[in-house]
C-alpha cells in the first residue's frame, strides 16, 4: 500500500504507508489520547490533583509550593505533548517528553507501593485508566504505567510514522 | 543519512522546547487559580464562652468550655459526641466505612467533591454547627483534604480527630456498621 498523492510525483523517498506505520499511529492516538484525557481530568479539579499528588509524600510537606506547580505544569506537559501525539507533529521530541513523564509516574507507583501506603492514583478521576485498575495503587497501576511508557519508548524510537504531520513534512521536502 | 543526525539533535531541543512552553503556561495557570492544601486556622481557636446552663452553673465536662483548635484529642472528640454539639464526618472510603464507623456519621470522602461537585451528604449538614472529621488515623491526609473542602463550601467550625478511627475503636466506644446502599450514615 502506497501512498498516491506522493507517490504519483515518483519521488525515490516516498514513505510507504504500510502496516509499520498504521502500528505507529495507532500507538501515538492511543498513549496521545490517555495523556489528554488525564491532562483533562486534573485540570477539570486542580485541587483534586493537588491533594493526590501530597498523597503520594514524595515531595515534603515543607514544600507545598512544589505541589502546587506540580499540580499545574503535569497536565499542561500532558495536554501539550498528548495533543502532539495524537497529531504526529514533533512526534519523537513529544514521545521523549512522554517517556519522561511515565518513567516519573513508574517510580512514583513503585515507591507507593515499596513504602506500602494505600492511596488512589489520582490520574483520571473517578473513571478508571487504560487497564481499568481500580481501588488502592497496586500491580495493576505499574502495569498500565509499564505499558505506557514501553509505548512512549517504542515511539521514540521508531517515531511518529509516515501518517503524521512530521511524515507530511519529510514528504514535502 | 544527514537527515537522521539532525533528527536526533532536534528532537531534545523540541522536548526541552515543550516542557519549557508547558512550564510557562502551568506556572501561569497556578497564579490565577487557587488551591489550598493547608487548613485555615490551624493555631487554636479562642476560647469558647461555656454555654449557660442556670444561674451560676455550668457543666465542667462541656467540651464548649474548652479551647478547641482545628486539630482535637480522641477525648475532645468523645466529648463533643456525647454532647451532641457535633456532627461526625468518616473521610475514608466506603469500603472501610461500612463495615464500622462512629454512629452517626456521614461518609464524605474527597472524591466526593470531584468536578467541584457538592455532596448530597452536605443536603444534611449545617455549615455553622461543628464538624469533626477523622479518618484512618497516623499520617492519612484524608480529614485533612475533607476539611479544606468543607472550608471551601462554607463550614466554619471544623475539627479533625487526629487519632482516626483505629484509637476510636481501641478506646472501647461505639461503632456501628451500614449497609453498601446507606453510605451517607445516619446522622
Amino acid at each position: 500500500m502506497t501512498n498516491g498523492s506522493c507517490c504519483a510525483t515518483g519521488q525515490r523517498a516516498c514513505p510507504a504507508i504500510g502496516i509499520g506505520a498504521v502500528a505507529l499511529l495507532a500507538l501515538r492516538t492511543f498513549i496521545g489520547g490517555v495523556f489528554l484525557y488525564a491532562a483533562a481530568v486534573k485540570l477539570q479539579d486542580p485541587q483534586q490533583f493537588a491533594f493526590a499528588i501530597r498523597a503520594y509524600r514524595i515531595i515534603p510537606d515543607d514544600a507545598l509550593h512544589l505541589v502546587t506547580l506540580g499540580t499545574f505544569i503535569v497536565p499542561w506537559v500532558e495536554l501539550i505533548a498528548g495533543a502532539l501525539l495524537v497529531i504526529g507533529l514533533w512526534g519523537r521530541a513529544s514521545a521523549l517528553v512522554a517517556t519522561g513523564l511515565m518513567a516519573f509516574f513508574v517510580y512514583a507507583v513503585w515507591s507507593v507501593i515499596a513504602r506500602d501506603l494505600s492511596i488512589t492514583c489520582g490520574c483520571f478521576g473517578k473513571l478508571k485508566g487504560p487497564f481499568g485498575c481500580e481501588g488502592p495503587i497496586g500491580a495493576c497501576k505499574l502495569a498500565e504505567n509499564l505499558t505506557l511508557l514501553t509505548t512512549s519508548l517504542l515511539l521514540v524510537a521508531f517515531g511518529p510514522g509516515s501518517i503524521s504531520l512530521d511524515g507530511m513534512c519529510r514528504r514535502k521536502t | 543519512m544527514a537527515c537522521v543526525a539532525c533528527e536526533w539533535t532536534r528532537t531534545p531541543i523540541r522536548a526541552l522546547a515543550i516542557l519549557g512552553i508547558a512550564g510557562l503556561i502551568g506556572t501561569a495557570h497556578s497564579l490565577r487559580t487557587p488551591i489550598r492544601l493547608e487548613l485555615k486556622g490551624a493555631a487554636p481557636e479562642p476560647s469558647i464562652a461555656p454555654a449557660p446552663t442556670g444561674p451560676g452553673q455550668s457543666d465542667p465536662a462541656s467540651p464548649r468550655e474548652e479551647t478547641l483548635g482545628v486539630r482535637i484529642t480522641l477525648d475532645q472528640a468523645r466529648r463533643l459526641y456525647d454532647s451532641g454539639d457535633a456532627d461526625f464526618i468518616d473521610a475514608r472510603e466506603p469500603h472501610e466505612f461500612q463495615p464500622g464507623h462512629i454512629p452517626g456519621a456521614y461518609n464524605l470522602t474527597q472524591a466526593d467533591f470531584l468536578g467541584g461537585k457538592t455532596p448530597e451528604a452536605l443536603e444534611f449538614l449545617d455549615p455553622a454547627r461543628r464538624v469533626v472529621i477523622y479518618c484512618g488515623g497516623g499520617e492519612c491526609h484524608a480529614s485533612e483534604n475533607v476539611a479544606i473542602l468543607l472550608q471551601q463550601a462554607g463550614f466554619t467550625s471544623i475539627h479533625i480527630m487526629e487519632a482516626g478511627f483505629p484509637m476510636w475503636v481501641e478506646a472501647g466506644y461505639e461503632v456501628e456498621a451500614s449497609s453498601a446502599d446507606e453510605p451517607e450514615g445516619n446522622g
